[in-house]
């Protein structure tokens, strides 16, 4: 029945009859004419279409070639929800639920630089991005608010109450290690995973 | 007395009465190298904030770069403390690893850190009067 759109009709669309293309490229060319200004997603898009109009069915529907369509599916998902991040005044946060750890990251910055990620410590201790347990004492310093529960619940983070009111929070392996996230930086999925996740307040 | 056991005594997993020991200890060594070693573990981060924010700025002097880097990311523990003790500094002594610290956010384009420095600034009115090339006394010197 949707073998027009190689029996997937919601990652592959067939707007001109000819062939069955990527739903993500069809977005694609709407984000690129629109507000899309990471270039590395744009390749992304591009690589996406260029496999599966320049293979055959069989290679496409491959489990490889599958999960990579996938990935990347979730990485420009990721990218449209980063596109409508929200920016809460710190005057209009609603009332917190009390059963909830909630974290804060200071900043606008949601992903490990060098200290995050290489230690030179002769102890060992965990590695990854530090939140606190406490809003900025600065109130000009804007900031990344989340609960512990929703990252630990996310299956993509994990976030530990490691030292006094440190918090650290690890990936869980998902997207690659914190190696590649700190290689990769903003366009990271882990970055736009963190994100959406997140409200940033200001 | 030992500089580890002063470390382990900063912990902030021990007793209160045990990290303020370690701080007491800790203020009376000349050299505090080993205060800033340790600065970038969270564990004992917030007691060698203590440490620095407590110092006399002509003793932290040989410290002030270490400082600029430890506010450059706010998410750093005991940031807040260093960030306070550098807004009250002598101009005359943080201006030029000002400077480095600003230049070098520049070159990496570090968005986060170049903000912490500009606010600085502001908060700094002696530093803010030196950048702008005044003396601090209305210019009668």
């Amino acid at each position: 029945m949707f073998a027009y759109a190689l029996n997937n009709p919601i990652l592959f669309v067939d707007a001109n009859g000819y062939s069955a293309t990527a739903g993500v490229a069809v977005a694609g060319t709407a984000i690129v004419a629109g507000t899309l200004k990471a270039i590395g997603i744009g390749a992304a898009i591009a690589l996406t279409t260029a496999v599966v109009i320049g293979v055959s069915y069989e290679v496409a529907t491959s489990p490889t070639v599958r999960d990579f369509v996938v990935d990347i599916w979730v990485s420009v998902s990721n990218v449209f929800e980063t596109e409508k991040e929200e920016v809460v005044e710190s005057d209009n946060i609603e009332n917190k639920n009390p059963s909830s750890t909630y974290i804060y990251r200071y900043g606008s910055i949601l992903y490990p630089t060098g200290k995050d990620v290489f230690l030179f410590e002769p102890t060992v201790i965990l590695v990854g991005l530090s939140f606190s347990l406490d809003p900025p004492k600065n109130p000009n310093i804007s900031y990344y608010m989340t609960t512990m529960e929703e990252l630990n619940n996310s299956g993509t983070f994990i976030a530990v109450n490691d030292h006094g009111r440190h918090v650290t929070v690890m990936p869980t392996g998902k997207y690659g290690s914190i190696f590649t996230w700190y290689y990769d930086g903003e366009h990271h999925s882990y970055t736009y995973e963190l994100k959406r996740l997140c409200v940033k307040v200001n | 007395m030992d500089k580890n056991t002063i470390i382990e005594m900063l912990s902030c997993d021990n007793a209160k009465e045990i990290q303020e020991k370690g701080i007491e200890l800790a203020l009376l060594e000349n050299n505090l190298d080993f205060v800033i070693y340790h600065s970038s573990n969270p564990e004992y981060a917030n007691n060698c904030a203590k440490i620095f924010s407590s110092l006399d700025y002509e003793k932290s002097k040989q410290y002030i770069n270490d400082l600029f880097t430890w506010i450059e990311d706010m998410n750093n523990v005991g940031a807040f403390e260093i960030y306070d003790y550098l807004k009250t500094a002598p101009a005359d002594i943080i201006f030029k690893d000002f400077l480095v610290a600003l230049d070098s956010a520049e070159k990496r384009k570090d968005k986060h850190a170049m903000s912490i420095l500009l606010m600085l600034l502001k908060d700094n009115e002696g530093l803010r009067n030196k950048r702008q090339g005044k003396t601090g006394d209305g210019g009668l010197s």
